[in-house]
């Protein structure tokens, strides 16, 4: 049973008085525990494969099935519910809540499920991702790569079956970013997470058990 | 969720304390006006209650007459006699007059003067009373003064009565008379009080003390069965009837001010949540992005506001208690004068509780709609930054500042047209007020919405200007909700200043107008001064109107009469009447005709108040209420009479004396013979030395007289407005202070490209004179608006119909103020603007 499937999926977006198609028939499957890495050029539409897959966004035409629920189906709530127990967002920017500590941040997806107290598994993690002594810390204290550290244990706290990652390293250095890419192939690696990762960097899609091109809107296998 | 809140908003509150402070003033200022009112209020009730309980003693019920002065018949005291279950009954002269510390003296002391009788006994115990020498009494001396009285009148102390002035420094005093009414009595034998105060065979009130195991209850349904409806039998806590006059036109002028600054606050509420909400757009879609769900976003932006709201209201009721304090005062100057009763300020926890729950509310529905649209945002073109909102902002700002004209046209509509033919249906007085409720928000609302729409029309004019000032103004247009915000903070406390100044030009117009008018020609000539003084036992006697009518130079003399009639607060009826009323005293007739001639026989004429409540129109009959019962007159017409908050009815001299007997005149009007100008006529009497209190004032003088005693009636007013414009003001400068800190980034993207240090800064204060020039302008229109719509309903609330008057120069006046303060205001983030740090700034997520 696939993990994640998209069949024939189509979006659409309006600029001023243009339409411009992001996304336009694609079909896609993912499997638990598969590392897929989505490349293409700038404005391919690979953002928006990876916000309709997490159900941030919600296809013009076509179906998006994770765990063979269709996310169009879904009510918002429901997609949200999705996301926090199910799905794991990293993104280029970070995007960590500036006024929340690090470990704050971590925990976020546990507190928006209704989690009261912390457990143990946000030390874990933050151990996991070398960042326990900036526990206590806010965003804007930490670097780049402590920032995307913070990020991926964020995207990990709630046991994701899913992890889509859009450009992690493409703010980062290449030590740093190879860094980030250990992190997230360990997770697949132990816990069979299915990672589907945007990236411009081919080093990175290398490490990819699986490369997906997408142009224009449309999918291309490598 | 509230963990997420915590977290998520009330951490946010802790690292933001300006605007924390902003949102926690702008609700404080609204609630401690609408809180104002509650306390006055209950003062006021409090006040009134204590008195009742000082003055009746063990009698819990007292029964008083259909008309405030010697309203109630002596006859009735048998009825109350033979009523069962009657334990003792005491009647009682209650007269309100002045006392002076010399003939001369010029301060006025409010009296309560009473006349009892031995039956008092059965109240305050045996005190040797002898029926006898009671009835004997000489009316040269009170019975009783209070100590306090006593000490503070002096040794050449004497009060005035409606047959002149009388001496009490030689009256023994009472020390349990300080207890009641503040200590200001002064008691006569009930006889004595009868004569001087002009109620021959007629009481004020009746005391009852059941007789034992008999209830309250019981025996006033049985009292109130004997003694007619003409007459009320009322607890003796109750407030006098007559004091509700005090509060018929304040509260509700006080009431739509407290609309106006309730909805300037909720505006300001709502535009920080907006602008907070729009600070953290991207922290929202993160968490959507995360699986916040709605309720966590909507609840958390809630608890946010209502945790502003909760201390904004506890600071509203401290605010409140403070207001309440000149506006008492003011109030107690009326309820002196009308029923002799001072009041004092009650402190109670029930400000800050209702307080803290109006201003949880008031915040929670601002930030509903803010909300609400961070609930609804694209989490994926946030986190993508696909955004278009640059490309869709002008219109959808256009469409607004249209959408909330237009809305604030339709309550400046529904004002119209609840002020329609004089406001005579009974559902116009409400809908003006949703009128103005409406009209007030969608204006200060609209205000803000046209300010970036007038600026970018503006800036096509300023090509030439320094790149500053040009950046400034592309600055406000490019972000129309932020410059909303600002233009609608800056021309709130314009529009305040605008609209009471206005408004407090308006009535003091409309009543001196009025009254120059009516008295164009003649001579006034009272003991009191005018305005709110009819009911006042310091009537001209009729020894003076005899040496008037004497006088050289005096043509004619012509009394009038004033009697408030009814015993329930809200159905109170001022009924008057002027000798030989001349075509001048006609007022704008609003249904039947006024024609004085038909009045002379018999038909009277209502005021619109009395008119909506009774449903009176020509040709209706109106039941008044006489000491000896009802009676029925023919209604003429209505007409735009203000007198008693628009309760007043007029009659004929010979009428009004048929129907409450013959009635001392609060103040005559002297018709100067040929060739005798009114100016010289006033001399001549104040020369006559008829009597050391008189009065005599032309026109043109009793305009000037009533002038500073309207301008003192708005000393409570004046303090409001004060207060509402400093916090305006403080809630403005926040805003620009917090809305430059937010900038940084931006202002570091501009010195990376080259822009000087300074002018960045001059960019920062073009943008603070800009936003308080353009809320200058809007106000124009918006406080204008804003006047129409309270303009419409005043004569609705106190009866007069008053011109419009635009104090137009309080607009720039106050707008320059305003400026300068935002100028001042910009001078900080100027400053840091100038030394932004270009690289930390920069890299600021």
């Amino acid at each position: 049973m696939s993990l994640l499937r998209l069949e024939g999926v189509r979006k659409g977006f309006r600029r001023g008085r243009e339409e411009v198609v992001a996304l336009d028939g694609v079909d896609l499957c993912l499997e638990a525990g598969a590392f897929t890495a989505l490349v293409g050029p700038s404005g391919s539409g690979k953002s928006t494969l990876l916000h309709l897959a997490g159900g941030l966004d919600k296809p013009d035409a076509g179906r998006i099935l994770l765990e063979d629920r269709d996310l169009s189906t879904l009510s918002a709530g429901e997609r949200a519910q999705l996301r926090r127990r199910h799905v794991g967002f990293v993104f280029q920017f970070f995007h960590l809540i500036p006024t929340l500590t690090v470990a704050e941040n971590v925990e976020l997806p546990l507190i928006l499920d209704g989690a009261r107290t912390r457990n143990g598994r946000v030390g874990d993690l933050l151990e996991r991702v070398a960042l326990t002594h900036r526990a206590d810390h806010v965003p804007g204290e930490l670097s780049g790569g402590e920032m995307q550290r913070a990020a991926i244990a964020r995207a990990l706290v709630a046991r994701p079956r899913l992890l889509l990652a859009d450009e992690p390293t493409g703010n980062l250095d290449s030590a740093t970013g190879a860094e980030i890419l250990d992190v997230l192939c360990e997770q697949v690696a132990e816990e069979g997470t299915a990672l589907m990762m945007v990236t411009h960097d081919l080093a990175a899609a290398g490490r990819a058990k699986q490369v997906l091109h997408l142009r224009d809107g449309r999918l291309a296998a490598a | 969720m509230i963990r997420a809140a915590r977290l998520l908003n009330l951490r946010r509150m802790k690292r933001q304390p300006l605007r924390v402070v902003l949102a926690v003033l702008a609700v404080a200022s609204g609630i401690s006006l609408a809180m104002a009112i509650f306390v006055v209020s209950a003062s006021m009730t409090a006040s009134f209650a204590k008195f009742g309980r000082s003055l009746a003693g063990p009698a819990p019920l007292r029964i008083v007459g259909a008309a405030s002065r010697g309203g109630l018949d002596q006859r009735v005291l048998d009825t109350v006699d033979r009523t069962p279950g009657v334990g003792a009954a005491v009647p009682v002269v209650q007269a309100v007059t002045y006392g002076h510390t010399s003939p001369t003296a010029k301060q006025d002391i409010g009296v309560l003067a009473l006349g009892v009788d031995c039956r008092i006994e059965a109240f305050v115990g045996s005190v040797g009373c002898d029926p006898q020498a009671l009835a004997s009494a000489s009316d040269s001396t009170p019975l009783l003064v209070a100590p306090s009285l006593a000490r503070r009148l002096g040794p050449e102390g004497e009060i005035r009565t409606d047959s002149g002035s009388l001496r009490v420094a030689d009256a023994p005093t009472q020390a349990r008379l300080d207890n009641i009414g503040g200590g200001r009595i002064v008691v006569f034998p009930l006889p004595v009080a009868q004569r001087l105060f002009a109620r021959p065979g007629a009481l004020d009130v009746i005391y009852v003390k059941p007789a034992a195991g008999v209830s309250v209850d019981v025996l006033r349904a049985r009292l109130t069965k004997a003694v007619g409806g003409w007459n009320g039998v009322l607890q003796s806590t109750d407030a006098p009837p007559a004091a509700s006059l005090a509060l018929g036109a304040f509260l509700p002028i006080f009431g739509m001010l407290s609309i106006f600054a309730i909805a300037i606050a909720a505006v300001l509420v709502y535009d920080t949540v907006s602008l907070s909400v729009e600070e953290r757009r991207r922290d929202l879609a993160i968490v959507g992005a995360l699986g916040g769900r709605s309720r966590t976003i909507i609840g958390g932006t809630m608890v946010e506001t209502g945790t502003l709201g909760l201390v904004g209201g506890i600071l509203g009721g401290a605010g409140a208690l403070l207001l309440a304090r000149p506006i008492t005062a003011s109030m107690s100057s009326f309820t002196t004068r009308f029923v002799g009763i001072p009041v004092t300020v009650k402190t109670t926890a029930t400000p800050f509780v209702l307080g803290a729950v109006l201003g949880t509310l008031l915040a929670a529905a601002a930030a509903w709609w803010p909300a609400r649209r961070a609930m609804r945002m694209d989490v994926a073109a946030e986190l993508s930054n696909r955004q278009m909102r640059d490309e869709t902002a002008a219109p959808v700002r256009l469409k607004r500042a249209i959408a909330f004209t237009v809305l604030a046209g339709a309550g400046l509509v529904v004002c119209w047209l609840a002020q329609r033919g004089g406001a005579l249906s009974t559902w116009q007085p409400i809908a003006g007020q949703l009128g103005v409720a409406l009209a007030s928000t969608c204006f200060i609302v609209a205000s803000g919405a046209w300010a970036p729409i007038v600026l970018r029309a503006a800036g096509r004019g300023f090509r030439r200007q320094s790149a500053a000032t040009r950046l400034g103004l592309a600055n406000l247009v490019r972000d129309p909700g932020r410059t909303a915000t600002m233009a609608a903070a800056v021309g709130a406390p314009i529009a305040t200043a605008f609209i009471i100044l206005s408004f407090v030009s308006s009535i003091h117009d409309g009543v001196t107008q009025g009254i120059t008018r009516g008295y164009v020609g003649q001579v006034r000539v009272s003991t009191v001064d005018p305005n709110n003084t009819a009911n006042l036992d310091s009537m001209v006697p009729p020894e003076v109107i005899s040496r008037l009518r004497s006088l050289p130079g005096v043509a004619r003399v012509d009394r009038t009469a004033f009697v408030l009639t009814g015993h329930e607060t809200k159905k109170l009826v001022g009924v008057k009447a002027i000798e030989n009323p001349a075509p001048k005293w006609r007022l704008p007739v609003l249904n039947g005709t006024a024609d004085l001639g038909r009045v002379e026989q018999g038909e009277v004429m209502v005021g619109p108040g009395v008119a909506r409540r009774l449903h009176l129109r020509a040709g209706s009959t109106l039941q008044l209420a006489t000491p000896r019962g009802f009676a029925s007159v023919p209604v003429q017409g209505v007409w735009q009479d203000g007198d008693t908050n628009g309760q007043a009815v007029t009659t004929s001299m010979a009428q009004l004396e048929s129907l409450y007997g013959p009635q001392p005149s609060p103040e005559v009007l002297l018709t100067p013979a040929p060739g005798v100008s009114p100016g010289a006529l006033a001399a001549a009497v104040r020369r006559a030395g008829i009597d050391p209190r008189l009065q005599a004032q032309t026109a043109p003088e009793l305009a000037t007289r009533i002038s500073r005693s309207i301008n003192a009636q708005f000393a409570s007013f004046w303090a409001l407005q004060r207060g509402l414009l400093l916090v305006a003001f403080v809630a403005v400068l926040s805003t620009l202070l917090l809305v430059a800190v937010q900038r940084r980034r931006e202002l570091a993207l501009l010195a990376a490209v080259g822009m000087a240090p300074g002018e960045l800064g001059r960019m920062v204060v073009a943008e603070g004179v800009a936003v308080g020039v353009v809320g200058t302008v809007l106000v124009f229109g918006a406080g204008t608006g804003m006047y129409f719509a309270l303009n419409q309903i005043v004569p609705i609330i106190v009866g007069f119909k008053d011109p419009i008057r635009l104090s137009l120069p309080a607009i720039p006046l106050w707008g320059f103020v305003a400026t300068v303060v935002v100028v001042a205001a910009a001078a900080l983030p100027a400053w840091r603007t100038a030394h932004v740090e270009v690289v930390e700034n920069l890299q600021y997520e």
